[in-house]
Formats: C-alpha cells, structure tokens, sequence
C-alpha cells in the first residue's frame, strides 16, 4: 500500500529572536503539520512492514566547522530524535560527495559529515548512520528522454520510508540562493556535480526531474543563523535570522525561504522550473511572517549573472573555483598546491568590502572578462574548429504524449505539397534550387553516391539522418513507433545545431535548438523521411521542416534532401534588413546552402563508410569528470620539463637565475695567504637547448641552399 | 608454404599477412605485447607475441617455417629516439637471423627502404646500384636502415642464411597499426588547409604490390640482392594534385619553399609537443623537401613485379584513410572522394570478406 500523502501543502516560519534553534524547529514542525503527515507514513510503513526507515539529507556542502553554509548537526541531530519519537527504526544521514571532493581532501561523506559535528548518535542517545548515496543505486528511476534518462538513484533514498531535507540559509553566486532544491542535488550519485548537472544539463530541468521522480517528503530550511552577503556559499557572512522554516515540499520551502530574503524565487536558474510545477496554490497553507529578514544582503545580479556566464567556460570555471573558496585548510587541505597558493592570493580579494560588495564588483568584472574569452573562443570554434566544442546534452522537452496519431500521419502529405513549391525552379551549377515563401527558404538538392543503395542504407539509418547533417551539435531522439521489421517509422527528436549562419556567431549567435515529430516511410529501392518543427526551446528557428530521401539509381544511391527553413539571427545580425539587398542576400543565401550541402553530403557517404561524423568533444561520463585543469596544467609543464630539445620551461628558469661570479671560488687559503684553485674544468657540453638552435641553424642553411637551387 | 611474418601488424606485414593467405600459405605473425593489432584481427593466423629485440622470444615464431619475412621495423620521423630506431633495426634483424639459422630456415626476406638507395637533388632516377651516404644529417630512420641493410648482409653470409632484400618506396594503402609516414603524406596534404606543395618527388607504390613483390622476392630473389619495389615517379606537385583530383578536394594553390617547409615542421612539433599529439611534418621530413626519391624498380620487374599505376594506388589508399580516424572529421567533411576511390573502397570490402570466406572454408 502506497502512504498517503501530506493532507496539503503547507509552510510554516517560526521566527524567534530569543529561542534555541531546536525550539524553532518543534515550532516550525508542529505548525507544518509534520507529526500528522510522518506519522501517517510512519505508521503505514510499520504497519507494512513492521520497520520504517528514514533518510534526511543535510546541506553538508560547507568547508569549516560551524559555518552557516551548512546545516547546524544540532538541529538535524534532533529532527533524527523527533523521527525516533514518531516511530522510525531506522534513520540516516545522507549525502554524496561533491565537486569540492575533486580538489579538496576529506570530502569523503564520511570524514566530511565527521568533521562538520556529526556524531553518529542523537541527543537522545540514540545511534544513526551516516550513509553515501552514491554507493548503491538503482537504474531507471528517471524516464529515458528526459534530461537525467539513464543517471541512477541512491537506493537507500528511493526505498526510503521517509526522505526529509534540510537546507542551510543561504546566498549563492550562482543561483542568488541556495535552498532545498540545491541540497536536493546532493542525492545524485555523480562526484563532480558541477560537470554533470550544470554544465553539462540544465540545472533548472534536472532539479525539477528529481524533484518530480523522488521527491522528498519534507523540507526544512535552517535560518538560525544564515550565510548572506555576496560571497554565499563561497565566503559566508554569518548572520543571526533565528527562524526555521518547514514545508511538505521543497520548492514550496524554497519560494517561502526566497521571499524571506527579499528575493524573487524565480532568480535562481536551479529553483525557476521547479518552482512553476509547485508554486502556491489554493490550497497552500502558509503559517509565520514572510517579511524579509533585518539587515540581509543579497549576492548583487550583477554577480548572479557574471557567474551564469563564466560557468559557460567550464576549464575556467573549473579552474576559479577552488582558487575563491573560504575553506579550513586545518579541516580541508588543498590537494594541490597550486589551488593552495592561488586560494591565499584570491580568496580574500574576492570577497573584500561590506557584505562582499567590493569583491563582488570585481569578481562580477573577472567573470565577464572570463565569459567573454569564451564568447570569443566558441565563435572561433565554429567557424574554425569545430572539434574544439562542447556537444549539447538536450533532452526531449516535449511530452510524447501530447503527440496525437494524426500529428504524424498528416506530415508526409503536408511536406510533400510544400517541396512541390520548387518546381519549375532552374538548379544553379552545384545543383541547388531555392526560393523564399513566407521569410522561409526553400530549398533542395541531390547528390548521386557510387555506392549500391542496399550498402548505403545499411550504412546510414535514415531515421538518423538529421543527425548527420551539417553542424549537428547534439541532441536526442525519442523513438515513438517501429514497423515489423524493427525499423523506425515515427519519432521524436531534439536538434542542436551550430549557430547559422556560422559567423553569426560573432555577434551573439545561439546555437539553433529545434524540436521534430518525424515520419520514416520504406520501400525496397527508395526510403524517405519526413521532419517538422513543433518547438525551439530558444525561439532560434521558426521553421526547419524537410524531406530526405534515398533512392536506387542503376548501381548507385541518389540522395534528395528538401528543406524549409526560417532561422532567427541574433540582435547585432537583425539590425541589418538583409530584404533591403537582395542581392547580397540571395548571394549569402545561395552561399550557405552550398556549404549545408557539400559538408551534408560528405558526411552522408562518411556515414556509409562507417565513420561517426559527430562534431565537438563529448562530456565524460565518468563520475569525476574531466580532469581538473591544474593537473592539465601541471602534466603540460611537466611535458615541456621533460622534453630536452625544447626545454621552454627550463629555457625561461635561466633567464631568472642570477649569473655566476666573476671569478672562482678558492679551495682553501693556506698560512701564507695563498689561494688555491682546482684545476679549470673541461669545457662543458652543449646543453640541449644550445644543440637544438645549432641543429635548427644548420637545418635552415641547408634549406636556403635547397631554395637557392644550390646542392647543398 | 609456413611463413612468419615479423611487424605482422605494421602497414607492409598486415598486407602481406593477407597476400600469403590468399595463396594458402600457413602464416604466423609476430606481433609485440599491448601493441595494435587491429589491422590482421580477424585473420586466420597464429599470432606469437614476441619482439625482435628480445631473443628468446623468437624461436617459438621462427621454429618449423619454411620463410621469413622480417618486417617489423620503426618507422617513424616522430615520437621514436634515434637510438631506439637503430637498436630495432640492426639488433633485430640480428636476432631474427640467429634465430632463423637456430631453426634452420635457409631464406628471409628483409625489408628495407628504397632510401638506402639515396636520394638526389636533381629529377634523377636512382637503381640498386646506387647507395645513400652515412650522413649524419641524415634523419635516423635513414640512417638506421643503411646500418640494417649492412649488418644483416654480413650476419647472413656468417649465418649461411640466403637473404634477399627488398626496398618498398612510399607504400600507400589499407591497413596497419597506425598512420605511417607514407600514408601520412596524403593525409597531410588533406588536412593542409593551406593546400601547400613542395619542391622534389618521390616513387609512389601501392603497399599490396610491395606486399606481392615480397612474395616474389621470396621465390625468385637473388640471394644478397636488393630490389626495389615502386611503382610510378613523380613529383610532390603530381602526387598532391593526384591526392586532390581522388579526393575531391581543391590541389596544390603554391609551392613552399624549403625554408618555409622547415617553419612549419617546427611550428607543427611544438603544437604537437604542447598537445601530445602527432604533428603534421617534421623537421627530419622537411629535410627532404627538394629532393626527388626516383627509383627504378626493373630489377624486380624482370622477376614478374608488376605493380599498379600511382593513380590507383593513392585511390585505394585514400578509400581506406577517408573512412578511418587518420582523416579528421572536419578534412572528411570537406571532400567529395571520386567513383574510383568508391570502387576501391567497395573492392576492398569484397576481397576481406572473400578472404575470410575462402579461408573459413
């Protein structure tokens, strides 16, 4: 039997300026209706199964004993009493290891929980455990399409009786708070947090996943005292709030904690989408005072919104945050020195002034300077090294279910009158037809491949040919039929592509983020696929609808691709009206087309030859990431240090070493005052370096005489 | 007939690993521990890990065939100490012959390199008779296959071993454990977003014909002879606009001087050395810019040696090169590869599975 759910939502605040933490936490819990709601699933566990566990999961993301970046041990010690009280028989405190554990030592959940005041054994004097909930997990939890399909989940969590999360109060530079939902993320098994769930996904989808597919039960914020100011996480400022906040939900506590700093909920990237799924609603029941607490200081948007963009800069980003950590080195050492020595430097700097003001505006400054580096380097990868970029990991953001059997029926028919359209139309010489039709351009062409359609279409899946075409940058696709040979016939797919055209991505071009309901249909000599657009998640396309098609011809195989296409540029792009010269627009058009083309169709026959022609790097799957670009920078100077024809690093040593003395020191001085030397020593040899400029000298003399026509 | 083949998995041994097997030869390969072996997985043959530097390796390869073909051999302008290349070269071979001799095998066939036979600076055409000079400025792989040549003419003559050596000019072509220098020039070239050629030339063949002329050097070699195989003479302008026609990529736009030749291999070594990645030409390869490596190969086509033109050979090398890791998605996508780089490509799907067939049968 399922246990019933809380009666309603419901938050309550209690707010004491004279009473213990614990207090307020009996308070806050009686008001939120906690020991009716844990009771009922308390009671239906036991009577279940005869035992009812539990697993509350602290914010433990702090780097000193006693900060208020973390949740107070105290408190969560005698939430584990109360939940003893009510019954549970068995309870835990959980968590995983974090980014933080990449570059610091004792981040083991474990030593971390240990350190932070956590001593396995309630006031009551009853014995709890601290568990990892990365250690044993479950698959499937999360559906396939979404955008955490195939991450597993703490067992110890998902078999939970009771799961109850508990957030310290705080600011943060990344998502201007830092509640529930961001201690919720602890669950996930990854070590490198960062990496994988805001790097590389959105932050905002994958907390609302999880909070969709493993909810907790309860959620408690402990504002006694609370971290607020600039520095957030990274520097907390300490300030006595003495409330504590209790919900049946934790985007529901996190809208309350919000508001209580003065904060629109919806600041924070992490909490947005969570947020509209659960925001109050008639039946919200909200108990205590909502008004923002005395003297608090958020982190500025400036800073909020610097830091959104430097994160676009993994390495960097990877790379700084260590380097501005408050941490307790006595506690969390360094597991590199160079973090270390660039901690001491920074840390402070970046977080001088009143509440971190100061350093705020100049960490805001660094952080811009740093995403434009960025912005600069990912346009010139698009345009120059493609290979150099990040692929997209893009969810499917489209229900399957509200894709209708007439949704995919109608699509060949409708496309086919549209390709229609370009009848009539004279190819130019590359064999390329377009015209305009509504701001949209259509458009086709073909290419004959000298390969037997059997061998090519073996070879390239015609369901995944959009895959394959030109500046594919990630995506995914969700199958939604098959005929009875297994074949694909109906799906849906994401599409990310590189900003079109490519150099608009000098001037603030996003990559093209498209949403298809697709049509696959098969025949023995010809196999056609049908696209259309239902969404961009990024309003970057208002239409990219098409046809491809491969047909036997003799020996050969001729692909047909027709396509309609209206893509949005950029702001800067927009300014010019392209409508007020057709000329140089039907030049640019005509331009882009050839290059879709010729690049599509290589990668076609690349494909049949059984090549993957994906672009960019893919994310590491790996628990802890990439590595870390200090060891990155360590290993490329211990490779210059190690190279001796082009020891850089050696090279520059020499230039800061003092020169030698003049003259040669004496052995000894005998009675008489006469100094002895040693006899001068053999002429030294050639230090690599002096060897490899003689070899290039001598390499360049002989080239001159080659282009002198001389005989060397 | 058994035959070992040493390098079994190196660009010459993998193609000629699967010419033997087409006639029904028994083959075993000698492959080192943890190296690729990739191009010959598949094969039926028995494969000994061993290498040629380790003695005591060799007998349980060398032990009851009728031939030896000893292949194996670094080379490389890149990522290989002189010292190693040399070692590899003379003291493997060294070792490969005592071996042969302690099993009693009378005839091996030793690959070595058309550049034995020197190279000049005017479009001269170069035979047998012709020998490189010990110039220490001369790259190490050079320098190490002369001293291979020398040692192992001697240690067979002492040893009563007939050995018979063959001088492949650049082998292009399928398979192989890695990107090779040969095959490595026309990915170069495609990769050269510059599009630049240089001044000199060089014999291009294609690695099945050397593979084949190994088998015929086997049966009808003179003992002590070297022979070249090649195939066509041609200058680098040639090569690269052969590469560009059969590929579908623009050819050669200018012609860099040898200086300039030399700016660029340093340039590509420091990227490569920044980057732990293999460079696009070295300076040992710049070094050679302006001469011309012409060789005739009548000696060995008085024997039957019969190889294909240039054209096909760079067609069914750049059909297996286009649809490997060697060319870059990136180059990939930039070219438009000619029917008969498509047919050849087919063909050779054909023959692999027409071997494997016929051998299973």
């Amino acid at each position: 039997m399922a246990p019933p759910d809380p009666v309603v939502n419901t938050v309550a605040i209690a707010h004491d300026s004279g009473a213990a933490g614990t207090i307020l936490l009996d308070r806050a819990l009686a008001q939120a209706g906690f020991q009716e709601g844990a009771g009922q699933r308390i009671e239906a566990a036991l009577t279940a199964k005869g035992a009812c566990s539990a697993i509350v999961v602290p914010a433990l993301d702090a780097f000193a004993a006693g900060s208020p970046a973390a949740a107070d041990p105290r408190l969560v010690e005698h939430l584990l009493d109360v939940l003893f009280d009510l019954g549970v028989t068995d309870a835990a405190v959980g968590s995983t290891r974090d980014t933080a554990a990449l570059w610091l030592e004792n981040r083991d959940v474990f030593v971390a929980a240990d350190l932070l005041g956590y001593r396995y054994e309630t006031p009551a004097g009853r014995p709890y455990d601290v568990v990892d909930l990365s250690e044993e997990t479950e698959d499937g939890v999360f559906p396939a399409w979404g955008v955490l399909g195939g991450t597993a989940l703490s067992r110890a969590w998902l078999e939970a009786d009771l799961r109850i999360v508990v957030a310290a109060n705080r600011t943060d530079e990344d998502d201007g708070y830092a509640l529930c939902l961001s201690t919720l993320l602890s669950i996930l098994p990854n070590t490198d947090k960062d990496y994988h769930y805001r790097y590389r996904r959105d932050v905002g989808e994958v907390a609302a996943e999880l909070v969709r597919a493993a909810p907790a039960h309860f959620a408690v914020i402990d504002a006694v005292v609370s971290a607020h100011g600039n520095g957030g996480r990274r520097a907390p400022l300490p300030l006595k709030t003495d409330t504590v906040i209790v919900a049946t939900d934790p985007s529901l506590a996190d809208y309350v904690g919000a508001l209580k700093m003065g904060l629109d909920p919806f600041v924070s990237e992490l909490a947005a989408p969570a947020l509209r799924a659960a925001r109050p609603t008639a039946g919200t029941r909200i108990f205590g005072p909502l008004e923002a607490y005395p003297d608090w200081i958020n982190v500025e948007p400036a800073l909020v919104a610097s830091t959104a963009a430097r994160r676009a800069f993994v390495a960097a980003d990877r790379a700084v945050r260590p380097a501005l950590q408050h941490v307790d080195r006595d506690l969390f050492p360094f597991r590199h020195p160079a973090n270390d020595w660039l901690n001491r430097a920074l840390a402070d700097v970046a977080s001088a002034g009143d509440g971190g003001v100061d350093g705020a505006r100049l960490l805001s400054f660094a952080n811009l300077a740093i995403a434009q580096a960025e912005q600069a380097g990912t346009a010139f990868g698009v345009m120059f090294d493609k290979d150099a970029l990040r692929r997209h990991d893009a969810p499917i953001n489209v229900d399957p279910a509200t894709i209708c059997k007439a949704d995919y029926d109608g699509l060949a028919a409708e496309l086919s009158v549209q390709a229609d359209l370009l009848r009539g139309v004279v190819p130019d010489d590359q064999g390329l037809r377009w015209r305009f039709d509504d701001g949209a351009v259509l458009f086709d062409g073909a290419r004959r491949y000298p390969i037997p359609f059997e061998a090519f279409a073996a070879g390239v899946e015609i369901h995944r040919a959009i895959q394959f075409m030109n500046d594919y940058a990630g995506g995914r696709a969700l199958v939604t039929g098959v005929d009875g040979q297994g074949r694909v016939t109906r799906q849906l797919e994401r599409n990310l592509y590189l900003p079109q055209p490519n150099y608009t991505a000098f001037g603030g071009g996003v990559v093209i983020d498209v949403t298809k309901i697709e049509t696959v249909d098969y025949a023995p000599a010809r196999q056609q696929m049908f696209w259309k657009t239902i969404k961009s998640e990024n309003a970057s396309a208002i239409a990219d609808d098409g046809i491809v098609t491969f047909e036997a011809l003799g020996g050969d195989t001729l692909v047909t691709i027709w396509g309609r296409q209206q893509f949005c540029l950029p702001p800067m792009w927009a300014v010019i009206d392209r409508d007020l010269t057709p000329a140089m627009k039907r030049v640019l058009v005509a331009e882009a087309y050839h290059r879709f083309f010729a690049r599509t169709f290589a990668n076609l026959e690349a494909v049949a030859e059984g090549r993957d022609v994906r672009i960019g790097r893919p994310w590491s799957d790996a628990s802890d990431g990439e590595s870390l670009p200090v060891d990155w920078a360590a290993d490329v100077i211990k490779r210059l240090q190690t190279q001796d024809s082009l020891d850089l690093v050696g090279a520059a040593k020499s230039l800061f070493q003092r020169p030698a003395r003049a003259g040669p020191e004496p052995l000894r001085v005998d009675a008489d005052g006469f100094r002895h030397f040693a006899a001068p020593p053999r002429p030294a040899a050639p230090s690599p370096l002096a060897s490899a400029m003689s070899g290039a000298l001598s390499d360049l003399r002989h080239a001159a005489w080659v282009d002198a026509g001389a005989q060397p | 007939m058994k035959a070992l083949v040493t390098g079994a998995n190196g660009l010459i041994g993998a193609n000629l690993v699967r010419e033997l097997l087409r006639r029904g030869d028994e083959v075993t390969g000698l492959v080192r521990a943890g190296s690729n072996i990739a191009a010959i997985a598949g094969l039926p043959i028995r494969r000994v890990v061993g290498d040629v530097l380790d003695p005591a390796s060799l007998p349980a390869a060398v032990e009851g065939q009728d031939l030896v073909f000893h292949t194996a051999v670094a080379f490389s302008y890149w990522g290989h100490e002189p010292e190693e290349m040399a070692r590899t070269a003379t003291d493997g071979s060294l070792n490969v012959l005592a071996a042969c001799a302690e099993a009693k095998v009378s005839r091996v066939v030793m690959t070595s390199s058309s550049v034995t036979l020197g190279a000049s600076y005017k479009p001269q055409i170069r035979d047998e008779d012709a020998n490189a000079d010990d110039d220490p400025d001369e790259s190490a792989y050079v320098l190490a296959k002369i001293a291979q040549e020398r040692a192992a003419l001697g240690a067979a003559r002492r040893l009563g071993i007939e050995i018979v050596f063959a001088c492949p000019t650049m082998s292009v072509g399928p398979f192989g454990a890695g990107l090779g220098p040969s095959n490595g020039l026309i990915t170069s070239y495609l990769a050269d977003g510059l599009r630049l050629t240089w001044a000199g030339g060089c014999n291009i063949a294609s690695v099945r014909d050397v593979a084949l002329g190994h088998i015929l050097l086997a049966e009808r070699g003179a003992p002590g002879g070297r022979y070249v195989l090649g195939a066509e003479n041609l200058s680098w302008r040639q090569i690269h606009g052969l590469v560009a026609e059969l590929a579908g990529a623009p050819g050669p736009r200018a012609e860099a001087s040898a200086v300039a030749c030399y700016g660029l291999a340093v340039a590509e070594e420091t990227r490569a050395r920044l980057t732990a990645a293999a460079p696009l030409a070295t300076r040992a390869q710049a070094r050679m810019v302006g001469r011309y490596y012409w060789y005739s190969h009548a000696r060995a086509a008085a024997l039957g040696y019969a190889p294909r033109p240039a054209r096909q050979a760079l067609a069914e090398a750049l059909a297996w090169l286009c649809a490997s890791p060697h060319v870059a998605r990136e180059t990939r996508a930039g070219l438009r590869l000619t029917r008969e780089v498509q047919a050849a490509r087919l063909a050779r799907l054909a023959d692999e599975a027409a071997l494997l067939s016929e051998r299973a049968a």
